[in-house]
């Protein structure tokens, strides 16, 4: 059995009469990409803060490395990085000096320091700003700055919450690669998102949270398996009649029928032509479509199954 | 770790512009500012001798020449200038002369016992210092006669004592109190930029606190303790500060020639123990609590102002007044207290009440500095 970095059991946190985390657990294996993926409010920077010993919480346990976790645990806290949500730099050091600074409150030796300084900046691709105050960067290099501040010190457990917020495609991909390679280079990481494509790319092991409770979790693929959705067929359509949806809702295989602007969405759950049947219906019934198509299902979908609310109707 | 921390703080200290600016500048500009405005007034009464017309209501040849010789001896501190120009004159002469100010501003009568008297036409800084020769050349000699009296064999002491005394104790006494009534604008301007240096370390707690701002969490998540952060940064904002007051306070003495008396080293120290009590203020209010750092602002900015005000910024007789009907508020308010400890090292020397003054500072510091590191002393939040 694998070495537990992260240990949450029956963790509670109320904020007055909120509920944010309902009995949470979690834990974390060492060598792990480990997402947590919820909407919103759903608890993620809760639980990470708790993790930290940041917050008070009203019950529960939360080990790390193996020891319980507590504020004074100086040694623990070495050994971990944190990209927090929210930016954290000072406006008055330039880039350079930014990471110095927090790198500096981990690693005293000066030689080492400057290696890892300039190893960050290499990480994430600042090496053309190092001169540059915060103010001059634009949100993304922001962003990567948050980050090469949180990891300078090559922590063995990388906490990053929603690093990649307001970051252009880019970017993103190059900060996703780039947690991937410390992944390689062997530190533990928790990553927390409400992008589920970015969950399903980076990470090995997922967590799905809704309003403070782990409501799945497991592999991208075995997530997916878990729920009755097999397959999505999607037509895009201009016209269609209410007798024709309800029909098609009635096919082998096809549990869930929704018709919304000029787009049909057939959920299936088994079977292995479900598109075919979807094709003969309309050729029998003489309707023109624009376009069919068939998906599998995402994380979105698994999300969506067990909670009955979408993670994207969530993120507007 | 130390020294690590404290070199990264004073690095965010010094390029603190609009700190450094509001600290350095609000005094200087308002220093100036009140140069300006006081210039024409400081000129008249500290160079030129006061006009005085002496009128002899005696013949007696000794009080004659005691009183001409004590008169004519006096002079401003640096002793080059006569504090009074004074024309010997028959009492209905200088009393034609003083209902126009402009020829003299008072007339000394000189009884047959020696006693000296004054008679003014308006009053004002003039005859403020005017009256105090009168006092104090009186106070002299009721202290010879007394001696002469009780105990003759000191007598030859007593005089010499006086005599050496003469000019000093005149020029203190006299000139002391009301050389400069502006003055009071100056110390209180000093109280003021010392105050203000709160608003620099009032970012101690915010940096520290996991619940007032992003790189607070930050630092509560690393391995450093928040003694340590709260060290530093105290270290760093009271280096800064005190760089900017004695800046300031150099800038008035040797750029503006404020005379704020002699012993200048020692100003310069009464200038750091205040920028303390700001410094300790700022840390005391920085930790109290999570709420918006602008309101944290306001709140300093409001005890920095009021306390000035009432020490004396905005309008000089302030403070006498509040002294007069309410000394325990200038005995708290940290202006006040501040502006005192220049006001009295100028006045009266290193003596007792600038020590009380000395005292105060250091125990005020001591307070905000404890309820500062009390109030911030949690590493748990309920809420970040
Ligand atoms: N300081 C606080 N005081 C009161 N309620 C809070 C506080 N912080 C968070 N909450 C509430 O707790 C719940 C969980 O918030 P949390 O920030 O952990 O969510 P999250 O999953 O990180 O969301 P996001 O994706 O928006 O970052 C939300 O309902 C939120 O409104
Ligand atoms: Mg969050």
């Amino acid at each position: 059995m694998a070495e537990k970095i992260v240990e949450v059991k029956n963790l509670v946190k109320r904020y007055k009469e909120l509920i944010a985390l309902d009995n949470f657990n979690m834990e974390i294996e060492k060598g792990e990409v480990f997402g947590l993926l919820g909407p919103n409010g759903s608890g993620k920077t809760t639980t990470i803060n708790c993790i930290l010993s940041l917050l008070n919480y009203n019950n529960g346990e939360i080990k790390v490395f193996g020891e319980k976790m507590k504020n004074d645990r100086y040694d623990i806290k070495k050994k971990i990085g944190i990209v927090m949500q929210n930016v954290a730099v000072f406006d008055e050091l330039n880039v350079y000096e930014n990471i110095d600074y927090f790198c500096g409150l981990y690693i005293q030796d000066k030689q080492t320091r400057k290696q890892y300084v300039e190893d960050a900046i290499k990480f994430v691709g600042l090496e053309n700003f190092t001169k540059f105050k915060p103010k001059k960067l634009s949100g993304g290099l922001l962003r990567r700055l948050n980050i090469a501040c949180g990891i300078a010190h090559k922590p063995e457990l990388i906490i990053m919450d929603e690093p990649t917020v307001a970051v252009d495609p880019q970017s993103r991909n190059k900060i996703l690669e780039g947690i991937t390679e410390l992944n390689k280079n062997g530190a533990t990481i928790i990553y927390t998102s409400h992008y589920m494509e970015e969950v399903e790319q980076i990470c090995t092991h997922i967590l799905i949270m809704d309003k403070g409770k782990n409501v799945a979790e497991g592999t991208s693929d075995e997530l997916k398996r878990s729920i009755k959705n097999t397959e999505n067929v999607i037509v895009d359509i201009k016209k269609l009649d209410d007798r024709h949806v309800e029909a098609i809702g009635k096919l082998n295989h096809v549990y869930d029928v929704k018709y919304m602007s000029d787009r049909l969405m057939i959920k299936c759950a088994g079977g292995r032509h479900n598109i075919s049947h979807v094709i003969d219906y309309f050729a029998q019934n003489s309707i023109d479509y624009d376009r069919i198509y068939s998906e599998l299902p995402t994380l979105n979908d698994v999300f969506l199954e067990i909670t009955g609310t979408s993670l994207r109707d969530q993120e507007a | 770790m130390f020294m690590n921390l404290l070199g990264k703080q004073l690095k965010l200290g010094f390029r603190d512009k609009s700190n450094i600016f509001w600290t350095l500048m609000f005094p200087v500009l308002l220093g100036t500012l009140f140069y300006i405005a006081f210039g024409s007034i400081y000129d008249t009464f500290l160079q030129e001798p006061v006009k005085t017309a002496v009128v002899f209501e005696t013949d007696n040849p000794e009080v004659i020449s005691n009183t001409k010789s004590f008169l004519e001896g006096l002079s401003l501190n640096d002793g080059s200038t006569k504090l009074l120009d004074i024309s010997y004159l028959e009492y209905s002469e200088a009393e034609a002369l003083l209902k126009d100010d402009e020829k003299v501003n008072g007339i000394i009568k000189v009884a047959d016992t020696g006693r000296l008297s004054l008679d003014i036409y308006s009053n004002g800084v003039r005859s403020t210092i005017q009256q105090n020769v009168v006092t104090s050349y009186n106070q002299s000699l009721e202290l010879i006669e007394r001696t002469a009296k009780d105990h003759p064999e000191n007598l030859a002491d007593v005089i010499a004592g006086l005599q050496k005394d003469t000019s000093h104790i005149a020029a203190k006494s006299l000139v002391g109190d009301n050389k400069d009534p502006f003055l009071t604008y100056f110390y209180s301007l000093l109280s003021m930029t010392a105050l203000f240096a709160s608003l620099s370390s009032l970012k101690i707690g915010n940096r520290s606190q996991a619940n007032m701002s992003a790189v607070g969490a930050r630092a509560n998540v690393s391995p450093v303790r928040r003694m340590m952060f709260q060290a530093t940064g105290f270290v760093s904002s009271y280096i800064v500060q005190t760089v900017v007051l004695e800046i300031a306070l150099l800038y008035m003495m040797f750029v503006l020639k404020i005379n704020f008396g002699g012993d200048k080293p020692l100003i310069l120290a009464t200038a750091a123990l205040a920028s303390l009590v700001g410094v300790s203020l700022g840390f005391f209010i920085g930790n109290i609590g999570s709420f918006r750092i602008e309101k944290k602002e306001g709140i300093l900015v409001a005890v920095t102002l009021v306390g000035c005000s009432l020490s004396g910024l905005m309008y000089g007789d302030m403070k006498a007044i509040i002294t007069e009907h309410c000394p325990i508020v200038n005995k708290l308010n940290p202006a006040a207290v501040i502006s005192d400890a220049f006001y009295c090292l100028n006045m009266f020397g290193p003596g007792e009440r600038y020590l009380q003054t000395v005292i105060f500072m250091l125990g005020i510091s001591s307070v905000f500095i404890i309820l500062g590191l009390v109030l911030g002393r949690k590493v748990s939040y309920d809420s970040v």
